[in-house]
């Protein structure tokens, strides 16, 4: 089972690795970015000696562990967002228009880490 | 007539409550004796939670129907089961961060005024048609 800070360096990964991506990857972008999410996540219910077996039980963890709740409402969103990113086939993150957009939901992790204390 | 969504779900999750399941101890064996007692207190929690479900759906369902920030942009609204779990589906005209996040916001209020929980998605209609983007078995709301 990792440990807290093992979830915290991978998650500290995934954000480099999604800064790094070139143009045109903004659906890797969100991704990426939602997995150190939950890899920030994760490092809090390890702190409780527990660990998530899927995206439904990371949620119950979010709803029961008391310094986690601040950010179910960020959470939630950018893995809603992330979702769209990694099923819409159709749907084209790399628009000029959905830019903002981009920028907006990879912006919740500060708020998620903030909100974590990482 | 127009059916009810609510009742309908309710009749189609095989006629029982979504909380009718008991807590199965069994399925705990081999966690430690901390885990053990939490899991068994989260499960009998979320069977409450989700016998709850279906009011709290219907009340987020009207807060989203009354609110002039979603009017415009939530242009469909659908009900199912999936994988044991009640499920609010909207369909946002565009891909809209704020808006989605104003959506789980309500969701939340609603779940801690009602103490009923279920889930939703949003999705941004993009250039599909509704239908396309509606799960199969989900009822139109």
């Amino acid at each position: 089972v990792a440990t807290a800070s093992e979830h915290i360096a991978r998650g500290r990964r995934n954000e480099e690795v999604a800064a790094s991506l070139p143009r045109g990857c903004a659906d890797w972008r969100i991704t990426v970015t939602f997995y150190a999410a939950v890899h920030y996540v994760e490092s809090v219910i390890a702190g409780h000696g527990m660990r998530s077996s899927d995206h439904r039980s990371r949620q119950s963890y979010i709803n029961a562990i008391r310094e986690l709740r601040p950010v179910a409402i960020d959470y939630q969103t950018l893995a809603n967002q992330a979702w769209i990113a990694r099923y819409r086939a159709d749907y084209d993150f790399n628009d000029a228009s959905v830019q903002g957009e981009v920028t907006k939901t990879c912006a919740l992790l500060g708020k998620i880490k903030t909100g974590l204390g990482i | 007539m127009l059916k009810d969504p609510i009742s309908e779900l309710t009749n189609a999750t095989s006629g029982k409550s979504i909380a009718s399941d008991y807590v199965n101890i069994g399925q705990f064996t081999g966690l430690n004796f901390y885990e053990n007692s939490y899991a068994v207190i989260r499960q009998a929690d979320e069977n409450s939670r989700r016998a709850n479900a279906p009011q709290s759906a219907s009340e987020f369902l009207q807060a989203v129907a009354l609110d002039r920030r979603f009017a415009e942009e939530v242009v469909a609204r659908a009900l199912g089961v999936f994988d044991g779990q009640l499920y609010v589906w909207l369909v946002i005209r565009e891909l809209n961060t704020d808006l989605t996040r104003s959506l789980f916001e309500l969701k939340s209020a609603i779940e801690q005024q009602s103490h009923g929980e279920f889930e939703i998605h949003v999705e941004p209609l993009g250039h599909r048609e509704i239908e396309e983007l509606m799960p199969t078995g989900f009822i139109l709301a």
